[in-house]
């Protein structure tokens, strides 16, 4: 349904986004985990046909075999909202805090569905409860800061769903949230996808949060998609060292122990920083920081290998024990 | 690099115009401007007068850049006092909070809701008129244009993390206000500065036109307009060229504010 | 030995805006008596979600702001009843790092001189070596002092930040959420840091987050807030292998433990 072939994004000789490939059909629930500069948001863009004016585009999109190279805004604009929706991190800054959440919700079937007053009305009802707003027809008449942080995800999640979109983007969707929060809107999405035969992209940096939101997994960085396979798989043997690195960095609910002499162990860490767009290695993009690296992974392009039934890595040295 | 936006930079060729003719005046004009020639009166423009001579027979041009001069200096020392003890009030309003917040504020609500010209005729009726005087009065009606915008925008700087880090390494308020607040909330006053120059400017040349402010033989566009008042019907020009000055000058500053506050303030480019 | 700080019954309400003009206006309970004692060297965590009380506990510890009842004691000092010239000097002795990597450091002043902030407070001229000093221990340069915060990337502006907190080798770091802004593993890199600095300096941390895995991973003992109640306060391993309270129990699992 949405087919992406080797698209690249350039801003001038910086590369935001390198040849990455990503087929998405009905009901997929996939996960795009990296850290800031990894291309994830700019992926989520270029689907939305959202890609800056600055950039400069190179590859395919096609979406029901059309493909989106010549499209223009207004196609663009014919397609979002009735094929492929979004919802952001911070659900404050996507309301409009002057309009009753009822009416930001039904102006926009009104306006792209035509219908009527009532009829708009209705199905508000009808998306509030099935997002698990409590107490639907109270809720229209109020206004955003009246609710809670994850009352408000709910309602841009039922703006999202207002004209049955195939393809739901979650860009960080339960960051700004509180964990109980999280939870339940993460299994929310989880629930929607399943019910309605929707596609979920969801982006997010918390790998607890997409371990539990998502069937398959995209792990990117430097603009490469540099690991992909069911979410499970990966996330217990994962092929690519810069999955491995971020897996071990993260902190895992219990305290560090404390050796003989009381001195804390340390976390493991992935050593020095992303480089910037334009200063990152010509071949593998995590050549310098990586710790199995040879010496020709800084100028020479990893080819695909398959460390796995449908799993994909970009590495010169994928892990043995995933391979094997 | 960024395009600048295209009312600076018509307002920075105005200011530029209006600040060189008046610089230029400090030095040089084409004529002395208190020199009557009676028998040359009404002089039409001319290789010795470019734009003329006016009922005692001076120099137009030598009179409005002197007039320059004297509106760039009375606004500026306007503005300048007027906007430091503002600036002033606006970072102690803001420092100390509380009741003394309040107080300052409400006391600048007053001072903003009373006319100007009152204020400067009242002060004409006490003390004389006098440029001091109008000076003084213009100077006034700044004080509480710039307190609000200095406690709007050092309330602002005060939330943020520096400076509750600054708070934890045992800096004073007054410390505050002085290290990260004054710097910080710098280029909104500079904006303000320019506009309220554009507002002093015209203060000035309402005052000299009533007689309040410049008094003859000092030049000022405002009482060049209001000498070529009785002489409309005989010699329009005289009146045209000071109003086109004052035009050209409060259009300046004014677009140059604006222009300024468009660079400076990312929030309103970023809604365009 | 006297605990390096000590919080006996800490209570803290705010005034709600008057929802009623005739109606005496709602009072929020934002800390309710909370107590704990934490000792030079340790790490206590405190770990809840937004509107917790743990920010405003935060603020009391590094005496922003004054309990409405209970007491706050400092090496046996109770900074509340310290007068502003002497809680000033004091300060010296408690530092904080906060959330923020972009908003934490004036954007129109060079590091160094944002660090020797502190420094300042107590000598009118800074040594330029405590700058360059601090800068080397959290792992940057000492010739990067004269570079502006917007030159350095969001993991190196939180390394400028605990510079500037342990320039004057405080006892105490508050830190409060001082990773949640951060890439896993820029966060790491961070949470070793301040454990390097700590065995270094002998530092003790009152380390605030609402993430329950990174609090837990560097702390000594927990202190669970809810609604401004405690809900659990105890040594950290103790706490995380048998959660006493349901809440504790969600948390863990949103860590995905």
């Amino acid at each position: 349904m949405f087919d992406l072939t080797n698209l690249s994004v350039h801003f001038g000789p910086a590369t935001a986004l390198r040849e990455a490939s990503l087929t998405i059909r009905p009901g997929d629930r996939l996960g795009i985990v990296g850290e800031s500069g990894s291309g994830k948001s700019m992926l989520a863009l270029c689907l939305m046909g959202m890609a800056p004016e600055a950039a400069t585009l190179s590859g395919t999109l096609t979406i029901d075999g059309r493909d989106m190279a010549d499209a223009t805004e207004r196609d663009w604009q014919a397609l979002r909202a009735r094929r492929v929706a979004m919802i952001f991190q911070e659900p404050m800054a996507a309301l409009n805090p002057l309009s009753r959440v009822g009416d930001t919700v039904m102006d926009p079937l009104r306006l792209h569905l035509g219908l009527s007053k009532q009829a708009a009305r209705a199905r508000a009802l009808d998306l509030f409860a099935e997002v698990g707003i409590p107490d639907p027809e109270a809720r229209l008449r109020q206004f955003p800061h009246e609710l809670s942080g994850g009352q408000r995800q709910r309602v841009l999640i039922a703006l999202a769903l207002a004209c049955d979109p195939d393809l739901l983007i979650a860009d960080e969707p339960t960051t700004a949230l509180d964990a109980n929060v999280a939870l339940r809107i993460t299994d929310l999405l989880v629930r929607l996808s399943a019910e309605r035969n929707m596609a979920l992209l969801f982006i997010s940096h918390d790998l607890a949060a997409v371990a539990r939101a998502t069937s398959d997994i995209a792990v990117m960085y430097g603009g490469d998609i540099v690991e992909r396979g069911p979410t499970r798989a990966v996330l217990d043997s994962p092929a690519h060292p810069y999955t491995r690195g971020l897996l071990g960095a993260r902190p895992s609910a219990t305290a560090l122990p404390r050796d003989a002499k009381g001195k804390r162990a340390r976390l493991p860490t992935i050593p020095g920083t992303v480089p910037g767009m334009a200063d990152l290695p010509k071949g593998c993009r995590f050549a310098g920081r990586c710790p199995v690296e040879l010496p020709r992974c800084a100028s020479e392009r990893p080819a695909v290998t398959k460390p796995g039934p449908d799993r994909s890595a970009i590495c010169h040295v994928p892990s043995k024990e995933a391979l094997a | 690099m960024k395009r600048l936006p295209v009312n600076l930079l018509i307002g920075a060729a105005l200011v530029l115009l209006v600040i060189g003719a008046a610089a230029l005046s400090l030095i040089w004009t084409p004529h002395d401007y208190t020199e009557m020639n009676i028998r040359g009166k009404f002089g039409p423009p001319s290789e010795l007068h470019w734009l003329g001579t006016d009922q005692l027979g001076r120099d137009v041009v030598s009179q409005l850049m002197a007039a320059a001069r004297n509106s760039m200096a009375v606004a500026l020392a306007a503005v300048l006092i007027g906007g430091s003890i503002g600036t002033a009030l606006g970072l102690l309003a803001s420092a100390i909070g509380g009741w003394v917040e309040d107080l300052v504020m409400r006391i600048a609500d007053i001072g903003f809701a009373f006319p100007a010209l009152l204020f400067a005729i009242m002060l004409a009726a006490v003390f004389g008129p006098s440029l001091t005087n109008a000076i003084l009065a213009i100077s006034f009606i700044n004080i509480p244009v710039f307190a609000r915008v200095a406690r709007a925008s050092a309330n602002q700087i005060w939330t943020r993390e520096y400076v509750t880090a600054a708070q934890a390494a045992g800096l004073t308020r007054a410390a505050i206000s002085r290290d990260h607040i004054l710097p910080n909330i710098a280029a909104p006053i500079i904006v303000q500065a320019t506009i309220e120059f554009a507002v002093a400017i015209l203060a000035e040349a309402a005052l000299s036109y009533l007689g309040l402010g410049a008094q003859p033989p000092a030049p000022s566009w405002g009482r060049m307009l209001s000498e070529a008042q009785t002489l409309m019907y005989l010699a329009p020009q005289l009146a045209i060229y000071p109003g086109l000055c004052i035009v050209t000058a409060v259009l300046g500053f004014g677009l140059l504010g604006d222009g300024l506050r468009d660079v400076t303030d990312p929030r309103l480019v970023r809604e365009r | 030995m006297t605990a390096l700080v000590e919080a006996k019954s800490v209570s803290r309400h705010y005034r709600m805006p008057r929802n009623h003009l005739l109606r005496a206006p709602e009072m929020l309970t934002a800390v309710d008596s909370a107590s704990f004692t934490l000792n030079r060297g340790e790490t206590l965590g405190v770990v809840g979600e937004s509107g917790s009380g743990k920010s405003t506990l935060a603020r009391m510890v590094m005496a922003f702001e004054a309990p409405d009842s209970g007491e706050i004691r400092f090496d046996g000092t109770d900074i509340h009843a310290l007068g502003a010239s002497d809680l000033r000097r004091m300060r010296q002795r408690f530092q904080m790092i906060f959330q923020d990597p972009f908003g934490s450091l004036d954007p129109r002043r060079k590091i160094g001189w944002s660090i020797a902030e502190p420094l300042r407070v107590t000598q009118s001229e800074a040594p330029s070596h405590k700058t360059a000093e601090a800068l080397e221990q959290v792992g940057l340069r000492a010739a990067d002092a004269d570079k502006y915060p917007h030159e350095f990337s969001g993991g190196q502006r939180q390394r400028i930040a605990i510079a500037r907190a342990i320039v004057t080798r405080p006892d105490l770091i508050v830190a409060d959420e001082a990773v949640s802004a951060l890439d896993v593993s820029v966060q790491a890199q961070i949470l070793n840091l301040l454990m390097d600095l700590q065995d270094e300096l002998g530092l003790a941390m009152l380390f605030i987050s609402h993430d329950l895995a990174v609090v837990a991973s560097i702390c000594d003992q927990l202190l669970v807030m809810q609604h401004g109640k405690t809900l659990e306060y105890g040594a950290a391993t103790q706490i995380l292998n048998a959660p006493a309270h349901p809440y504790t129990k969600s948390l863990l699992t949103a860590a995905g433990a």
